[in-house]
């Protein structure tokens, strides 16, 4: 590697491999020089002076070059590493934004024959009509509103025609304005945007479409949308009951369908369809379906007892390839998920177009780009593992989850008792249904979950579920999880070890995966745990737990927000058993507040042309105040034989802490509190207003430094306050305690340390440096408290979620209270700024 | 190499396309719901002509005019 980059180095008009030499010309780097620079860099982009001093002294070829000549070199080979990850990301990014553009510029031709067609019929008849018409006028009139006739559903003949035309009407629903099509809102139209999306109005049922560009061949599209389980979480089961041949090479199948209910308060919904696959004369394929009236059902009487039949209108995938071997595909899907049946509160859930989209539309899209992705090799592998096992992992906890919220008859799940107080349910399954993955799971006696679902106020999904994350210890009983990971992994012995178990109560997350737009992270959770036991001290007791979360992003309207994980062993094996629980939070919106959100989201995604791409400053569900939401709370514990009272006892117990826990977090969450992590909000109380606060950072760094942080020519605290929250660099400020604790940081502060305004509180100056960093933090902290600021050379930090960052320089500073008029300038806090950090 | 220049042409390009983009978008939102007023223009015009063909017999004006005109067939389908 050093070879050919030394090569390239050479090129003409290269300015790192030049230098000034002792006369003062500029001289270059000969080969062997630049080799062996290379080399070093290869190991250590970033030596430290010492490093760079060892180097010079051990290297002959590098002899008589400057130490600062040295270090430019390094400086400069970083700077070129930087951009060109720079060239090349710009390089994606404008892929991307060029695929968006064909695709819109063919949508935009196409609407315009759409509209000119229209137009030269609409003259037409207009002028049929002012003429006098023949008397045996006898041509087929068409009857202009839909007609939905009773066709012959028992016949192969009957069922072409409905498919011909469901076909009809999927088409002019993925093409056309059958149905009264708007833009979905929060959707991103800058360069990571999936593709475009759209939401029904006003219609029978609701809808969404979606329309992208893949890079994968047609056929495979229609083979991996057809096998709905497979991306379509919410998919239960799919049967193909008959298919038959449909006249130009095409197939017609009636297929069973299955889907689990999101909340504990309403059953699941099935549906009895039709599905046409076809090709169209101009090359493109189509695979489209509705519901047929009859009672198709599944060929277990019982289980079909537990769902309510919905419907689904002419739907479909409209897949047309395109060259360069990819694809433009269409999708649509229009359902009546029957909500008049559902509790009153549940209701907006299933007549919410935004909750269909994000669910089954975006979902479709956003799988077939993870796999196109992954074929392509774009896809990081998480801990050597390949990215469709990690995917099988993601799945199957879901489908797991989703099992216990629902727990169906023919799953082997009955209720055991309700405890009627809290609305807590609780249901047992036996064990034949685990031992599908293990034999080691025969001796339990079985699987008891415990679950809920209630109505949260004023807080949103992704706020919520990121807080639950990132501090698992403000709700969860680490041992808990220890006992169920305990109970999986084998028999008695394990169990008794778990008491004398003490968890330190903080977690580390080790990344495993996650899709393309990061909606979706899965990841391994390690709870560290010591024996008590005095002979096993060194006895590892870490609980490992996969997991993943979904929906953190606060821009996707509609996004429902997970977080499940499971026990599992440290070696995860691929096929380890998996008994998850978890929490899903889903927004409620209002009909009424529908239109509205609709129009100022229209407003917003359309009228930001001036900046660079669209941010996420305005947060839909942030800023509305009455954001509804229904979360839901599944836990499963295996238990063994004849212990089943006493785990029914725990279960209820836990659940009804973990909800409280649950309640009070949401309560300090929301935006009413002061806690919320928006600049410009209150502090706790006891100090000043943040706006104050960076006043003060400003004019003592003007203070200590002689130099401005920030433009203070504009007018008010405000600007101030947002060019420090907008800053690049990280700033924090600490209070003065004997432990000195984090109270604020602007935006790149909490970026850095991967943290929120109310949680940074928790966190010590101490903690964010490892033993080395603490070191060389001893002297630069006193020279701080002695003359009032400090400079620190380049350094690490570590985040609270483990990860490394380092910095190019960091600079320290007391902050002092400046009351006007008022003498009174007490130190208030100290302020750190971290120049030029990154994630190692 | 000259990464920084060609970084900001890729830069000043991107923004183009994105602006570009976004105004496509608003483009074609305009030219759907002109599609959709036309639609439910033409689907009125439909009806009415219908009607007028319906009623043939009242005509005075000629049992053997031959102007035997039939509306195209639109209402749904187009891809």
């Amino acid at each position: 590697m050093a070879m050919a980059v030394a090569n390239h180095n050479e090129s003409g008009g290269d300015n790192i491999n030049r230098h000034l030499d002792s006369s003062g010309k500029y001289v270059r780097y000969t080969a062997e020089q630049v080799e062996a620079l290379e080399r070093v860099y290869s190991e250590c982009p970033k030596p430290t002076s010492l490093r760079r001093q060892q180097l010079i002294s051990e290297c002959p070829i590098l002899a008589h070059i400057e130490p600062k000549q040295i270090k430019v070199w390094f400086q400069n080979r970083r700077c070129r590493d930087k951009q060109r990850k720079e060239a090349s990301r710009l390089q994606s990014v404008n892929q991307k934004l060029s695929a968006m553009n064909k695709l819109l510029m063919e949508e935009n031709d196409r609407l315009q024959k759409q509209v000119s067609h229209l137009v030269t019929e609409n003259g037409y008849m207009k002028q049929q009509l002012t003429t006098t018409v023949g008397a045996d006028a006898s041509c087929d009139s068409v009857d202009p509103t839909p007609h939905h006739s009773l066709r012959d559903a028992n016949s192969p003949a009957g069922l072409l025609a409905i498919a011909e035309e469901t076909l009809a009407e999927f088409l002019s629903k993925a093409t056309g304005t059958a149905v009264d099509w708007v833009q979905m809102p929060g959707m991103k139209p800058g360069p990571d945007s999936v593709g475009i999306f759209a939401i029904s109005q006003k219609c029978n049922g609701v809808a969404a479409r979606a329309c992208g560009l893949v890079s994968l061949e047609p056929m495979k599209i229609v083979e991996i949308l057809k096998d709905r389980p497979s991306w379509f979480r919410d998919c239960r089961s799919l049967e193909v009951f008959t298919m038959f041949p449909a006249g130009n090479g095409g197939t017609i199948e009636l297929i069973y369908m299955q889907t689990y209910a999101p909340t504990t308060l309403a059953p699941a919904r099935d549906f009895w369809t039709l599905r046409y696959t076809t090709s169209l004369d101009n090359g493109s394929f189509v695979v489209c379906e509705r519901s047929l009236s009859g009672s198709g059902a599944g060929p277990n009487a019982n289980s079909s007892a537990q769902f309510v039949r919905a419907e689904m209108l002419p739907s479909g995938y409209l897949i047309r390839p395109c060259d360069g071997g990819g694809s433009i595909i269409h999708i649509v899907d229009h359902i009546n998920l029957e909500g008049w049946s559902v509790p009153d509160v549940l209701r907006p859930l299933y007549e919410s177009s935004k909750v269909v989209a994000q669910r089954m539309t975006i979902a479709a899209l956003r799988h077939i780009k993870q796999v196109a992705h992954e074929r392509n090799g774009e896809v990081v592998y998480g801990l050597g593992r390949q990215p469709a096992i990690l995917r099988t992992f993601s799945q199957r906890l879901s489908r797991g989850f989703n099992d216990a919220v629902n727990g169906f008859n023919d799953d082997g799940w009955s209720i055991a008792h309700c405890n009627g107080a809290e609305d807590i349910t609780v249901a047992v399954n036996s064990t034949k249904h685990l031992n599908r993955f293990s034999d080691s799971l025969s001796f339990l006696g079985g699987v008891l979950c415990a679950k809920a679902s209630m109505l949260l106020q004023n807080v949103s999904p992704a706020v919520l579920i990121r807080f639950l994350r990132e501090h698992r210890s403000e709700w969860a009983d680490f041992n808990v999880d220890a006992y169920s990971a305990a109970t999986l992994k084998a028999g008695a012995f394990a169990y008794s070890g778990i008491r004398s178990t003490a968890f330190t109560g903080s977690q580390i997350i080790m990344p495993l995966g996650n899709t393309i737009e990061k909606e979706e992270m899965l990841e391994v959770v390690r709870l560290e745990g010591h024996s008590l036991v005095q002979e096993y001290t060194s006895l590892s007791r870490d609980v490992h737990l996969l997991q993943i979360c979904t929906g953190v992003d606060e821009d996707a309207v509609g996004a429902c927000s997970e977080l499940i994980f499971a026990p599992i062993n440290e070696m995860f094996p691929d096929d380890a058993p998996l008994v998850p629980s978890g929490f899903r939070v889903i927004p409620l919106d209002s009909k009424t507040g529908d239109a509205q959100d609709l129009l100022t989201a229209n407003h917003r995604t359309l009228d930001s042309t001036s900046s660079q791409y669209v941010g996420s400053t305005t947060s839909e569900t942030g800023s509305n105040p009455s954001t509804r939401c229904i979360l839901t709370i599944a836990f499963q514990f295996p238990f063994e034989n004849n212990l089943q009272e006493n785990v029914a006892n725990m279960a209820c117990q836990y659940l009804r802490s973990v909800i409280s826990s649950v309640q009070r977090v949401a309560v300090a969450l929301s935006p009413s509190s002061g806690l919320n992590p928006v600049p410009g909000s209150k502090l706790p109380p006891g100090s000043p207003e943040a706006v104050t606060l960076a006043i003060w950072i400003s004019q003592s760094y003007r203070q200590q430094f002689g130099s401005d942080l920030l433009r203070t020519d504009s007018l008010g605290g405000d600007s101030l306050l947002r060019q420090l929250w907008d800053h690049q660099d990280a700033i924090l400020c600490c209070s003065l305690k004997p432990q000195p604790v984090f109270m604020f940081a602007n935006q790149a502060g909490l970026d850095m340390l991967e943290t929120t305004l109310v949680a940074i509180q928790d966190i010590t100056l101490e903690k964010i440096f490892d033993e080395s960093g603490r070191k060389a933090l001893c002297p630069d902290f006193a020279k701080l408290m002695q003359q009032g600021f400090a400079c620190l050379p380049s350094g690490m930090c570590v985040s609270t979620m483990g990860r490394h960052v380092s910095y190019e320089q960091a600079v320290a500073w007391k902050v002092f209270a400046n009351c006007e008029g008022n003498n009174n300038n007490g130190i208030h806090c100290l302020a750190f700024l971290f120049a030029n950090w990154s994630f190692l | 190499m000259c990464y920084k220049e060609r970084n900001q042409a890729m830069e000043r390009l991107n923004s183009k396309l994105y602006v570009e983009n976004c105004y496509i978008m608003k483009e074609n939102e305009r030219l759907r719901k002109e599609a959709e007023l036309l639609n439910q223009e033409n689907q009125q015009l439909l009806f009415q002509l219908k009607q007028k063909l319906s009623k043939p017999k009242k005509n005075p004006n000629g049992s053997n005019n031959d102007n035997n005109f039939c509306p195209s067939s639109s209402a749904s389908g187009k891809s």
